[in-house]
């Protein structure tokens, strides 16, 4: 009995460690820490749901509008994405991680930078963050046709459309998804839109259904409309 | 009183008849014209030609030699992909890897890749107005060079894995703007438009501005201010309320204020420089003209008192903005009264 509370106390110290490691991008870290609790018998989902996931929480509650910094999402995504990378080469499938952690419903997100941009970073920071959530992302690249994007919607009976830009030169094709997939018949899906140019604007004027501040702005919305 | 007066007079605080406007009209200046984007790019009379027609339709405070993000990056080497109505973009970088960024050469502001182009310009620009107006030449900062000529995701990661080659890399992009704003300074520029947007709080944090960034700015104005004393201008757009207390320690006179940082903190923080912005870029596009008028007389009220402001927006008006919201942003300053 007391050997089995002091397993449980090391392990919860353990996996604040890797919550704490991922939190300062330290990749290399979370990712040995993650090997040693695997070869402690501690199950992949548990790594996923008290470590990466919560330690990805940690910075929803920390990046705001106002203190939201790339450098840092960034490396605590790397750091995220390896430790799943590693789970995924142990022998985890992605359809294990998407429905053991339980907490968000299994829902398939299109991402794409829409036609006419080519910028990607804001595209694969959200990426990233929707995987360590463990939701299913299916990314389309940059240059992406609204009707491709509509396409790949039907084609992997997506629940969501997330369009990314930078510029403003892109507002006729992000308008275009919505009208797209109404008259494919999609209406079901929701459009979500941001980056650098179509985060100053409206929901209305870019005819999407959500316009995200920021990546775990984007985040609440798909809970709020997962749930 | 004149344009290039107004401003150097905001610029030490003195009184001026009206807050002065700096527009942030580039490309669209080729809109006006209904001039294809990507000849405005690439031809030196043209650029010239749209930027004094659009401050001729304006009567704004400044014009404008500069042409697109890349520019400086295709004249060090990275490939170049062109559209014709939109700003072109990085095809192919000339770095793949930071750690041989050594091999990198300073470019000939007036041999190599476009750079010529806005040398032209500057020169046609001052030729033409700058008795009247201040000649504003535009610069990418040391960081965002440094992303155009690597890929922003990868530099952004060396900050962490090779902090060595970043700081050298920052080096070499602060040399090679040194030399281009030193040749702008001597085609006639007044002011020195330093446009860092990848040097915010949106992308790095105050630590890293602190440590790697700052030192190379200081660096870059006191060259500039050793080569003829311009109007040395600090546009880091995005998120700047964590490092707004640094700024005055680059040296430079003037720095912009983007839309994300309520202009009441801006003056806080910089009681003693002039500062400059901070309308929405987009409302140009979506607002009405009454949006527009109303945004900027409630900035114009707000700093009225504190004097050493100059209107504009926030950053770039893009390219799709309505020519009547620019009217709209005039109007309000002509009814200001300092």
């Amino acid at each position: 009995m007391k050997l089995s509370r002091h397993h449980k106390q090391e392990e919860k110290m353990t996996l604040e460690r890797i919550r704490q490691a991922i939190i300062a991008g330290e990749n290399q870290e979370a990712v040995a820490i993650a090997e040693a609790l695997i070869s402690k018998g501690i199950r992949p989902e548990e790594i996923i749901i008290d470590g990466v996931t919560k330690a990805m929480e940690y910075l929803n509650q920390k990046c705001t509008i106002q203190e939201f910094c790339l450098l840092e999402l960034m490396l605590a995504g790397r750091a995220a994405m390896d430790v799943i990378d590693f789970l995924y080469s142990e022998g985890m499938t992605k359809d294990e991680i998407s429905h053991d952690t339980g907490l968000y419903p299994r829902k398939k997100i299109i991402l794409g930078t829409i036609k006419g941009d080519i910028h990607e970073l804001g595209k694969n920071i959200v990426s990233m963050v929707l995987k360590s959530y463990g939701y299913q992302v299916i990314d389309m690249g940059k240059d992406v046709n609204p009707e491709d994007l509509v396409m790949a919607a039907i084609t992997e009976q997506a629940d969501i459309i997330g369009i990314s830009s930078l510029l403003t030169t892109t507002l006729l094709h992000v308008r275009d998804v919505k009208r797209i997939a109404a008259d494919k018949g999609l209406h079901a899906v929701k459009i979500i839109a941001g980056g650098a140019a179509l985060q100053q604007s409206s929901a209305e004027f870019l005819n999407v259904d959500y316009v995200a501040d920021t990546v775990f702005d984007g985040l609440q919305y798909i809970r709020s409309v997962s749930s | 009183m004149k344009s290039i007066d107004r401003i150097r007079s905001t610029i030490r605080f003195d009184r001026t008849d009206r807050a002065p406007v700096f527009s942030h009209i580039y490309g669209f200046a080729s809109r006006l014209k209904q001039i294809p984007l990507k000849d405005y790019l690439n031809n030196g009379e043209l650029m010239a030609l749209c930027q004094l027609e659009a401050w001729k339709r304006f009567g704004y405070d400044g014009v404008t030699a500069f042409a697109d993000n890349s520019l400086e990056s295709e004249a060090i080497g990275s490939k170049i992909a062109y559209k014709d109505d939109a700003y072109p973009h990085i095809d192919e970088y000339c770095l793949s890897d930071i750690r041989e960024c050594n091999k990198l050469s300073i470019p000939d502001p007036e041999e190599d890749g476009r750079m010529p182009v806005i040398m032209e310009a500057c020169r046609i620009l001052k030729d033409e107005a700058g008795e009247e107006t201040p000649v504003i030449g535009t610069v990418q900062g040391p960081m965002t060079l440094a992303g155009q000529l690597l890929g922003i995701e990868k530099l952004i990661y060396s900050v962490v894995d090779h902090p060595g080659e970043f700081d050298r890399l920052l080096y070499f992009t602060t040399r090679a703007m040194i030399v281009f704003g030193k040749a702008l300074i001597g085609a006639g520029a007044h002011v020195i438009h330093v446009f860092d947007p990848s040097s915010s709080c949106s992308v790095i944090n105050r630590a890293v501005f602190n440590e790697y960034i700052l030192p190379h700015l200081k660096r870059l104005f006191k060259e500039y201010k050793d080569a003829g004393n311009p109007v040395c201008w600090l546009n880091i757009t995005g998120q700047t309320e964590p490092i707004l207390d640094l700024f005055p320690q680059t040296g430079a006179d003037l720095f912009n204020i983007d839309y994300l940082v309520p202009i009441s903190v801006a003056m806080e923080k910089l009681p003693k420089h002039c500062i400059n912005g901070n309308i929405k870029p987009f409302s140009f596009i979506s607002d009405e003209e009454k949006g527009i008028e109303r945004e900027a007389k409630d900035i114009l009220r707000e700093t009225q008192v504190r004097g050493g402001f100059i209107l504009s927006p926030g950053c770039e008006v893009p390219l799709g903005s309505r020519v009547s919201n620019i009217d709209a942003m005039m109007k309000a300053v002509r009814a200001d009264r300092r």
